[in-house]
């Protein structure tokens, strides 16, 4: 069959593109680096779990996002399935879309301040649908926490800059949704809550 | 094929292969469960791990994949024998008109159900209306000539 030049050229079109192609698939399937743990655990993050842990999970998270709610159920069952062995830690990562998500993770770390933020992350995944200004000094009062060193600490611009710069590394380091779960360093891709429950008991057993 | 007609076959033939690697991109990311490079915050985010983007368990990207490959075939098709000219003309109006309904809605779906947008999908759907007018003008100008 003699090919015309149309043809020629379609074919000389599909194969430049075949070419583009395969050299971009070697690059995006070429496997991440780890993550240092300085840098996912800074010295001001929140943990729980055992300080020592050769298992390390960091949660980038939003406290006005629904899966961040489901997930931090699995999270919380990790915890206590596992208080010897995992060391969890929480990075604020409000998203732009949520009205909320800054002023909740600057409640959580103005009671994080007074040594409560577990405490308040439980009480606004459980209030998730009712986050409001209003709503923060009621839960600060349920834990019991001085008011007016959490009044001072929510409305302390350096509180909102810890946020802010959580964020900020977040995104520096190619996080776009949330929640975002980095398991020794290594980003996570989960499509169900169970399956971070998998890969955290998958490097956990084969330690 | 006059000329007129080969420049419009080579647009769509172009076009088509940006949609196919547009799909393939989307597509790769669904079935890695791995983050899409998005300028439209987190909608590809929202789209992806949405239950509705996936009809019948068929990933949407994977359709696109298909649809657009078809093109890419039909158009190449249009190039090696102009005995079928007509026919092929007719596949990809065929193929054009079930993908900008497929685009539309799945577009309305991101827009009123997942209620987030994801720029891949938005750029493949302008495409695929740009593929379907451009194979409007095609058979206009057929049928003058």
């Amino acid at each position: 069959m003699k090919l015309t030049s149309e043809t020629k050229l379609f074919i000389g079109i599909f194969a430049f593109t075949a070419i583009i192609l395969a050299i971009a698939m070697v690059i995006m399937t070429k496997p991440s680096k780890p993550i240092a743990k300085e840098n996912l655990i800074l010295p001001t993050t929140y943990t729980k779990g055992a300080k020592d842990a050769s298992v390390w999970l960091v949660e980038f998270s939003d406290f006005q996002c629904p899966a961040c709610k489901t997930f931090s159920g699995v999270v919380a069952d990790l915890y206590k399935k596992y208080p010897d062995q995992l060391l969890i830690s929480y990075r604020y990562f409000p998203l732009d879309k949520h009205k909320e998500g800054v002023s909740s993770a600057i409640a959580a770390e103005a009671a994080g301040i007074q040594g409560k933020f577990w405490e308040m992350e439980q009480l606004l995944f459980t209030n998730q649908e009712r986050l409001s200004e209003a709503l923060y000094p009621e839960l600060a009062t349920q834990l019991g926490l001085d008011m007016n060193t959490f009044q001072e600490s929510f409305t302390n611009p350096k509180t909102k800059q810890i946020i802010i710069n959580d964020r900020n590394y977040g995104t520096s380091i190619g996080i776009n949704a949330t929640p975002t779960f980095f398991l020794n360093g290594v980003k996570l891709n989960l499509l169900t809550p169970s399956d971070l429950t998998k890969e955290v008991e998958k490097v956990i057993n084969g330690k | 094929m006059n000329t007129q007609q080969k420049t419009i076959n080579r647009i769509i033939f172009i076009l088509s292969i940006a949609g196919l690697l547009m799909g393939i991109y989307v597509l790769q990311s669904f079935l890695r469960q791995t983050g899409i490079i998005c300028l439209s915050g987190g909608g590809c985010e929202a789209v992806r791990k949405s239950a509705l983007s996936y009809p019948f368990g068929i990933p949407v990207p994977a359709i696109g994949v298909v649809g657009y490959a078809f093109l890419v075939i039909l158009t190449f098709l249009r190039t090696v024998n102009e005995k079928f000219e007509k026919n092929l003309l007719s596949g990809i109006l065929g193929m054009a008109t079930f993908g900008i309904c497929f685009v539309t809605w799945f577009t309305y779906t991101e827009i009123f159900l997942i209620k987030g947008i994801c720029m891949w999908c938005a750029i493949s759907a302008v495409n695929m209306y740009v593929i379907f007018a451009l194979t409007l003008i095609s058979i206009k100008i057929g049928k003058k000539s």
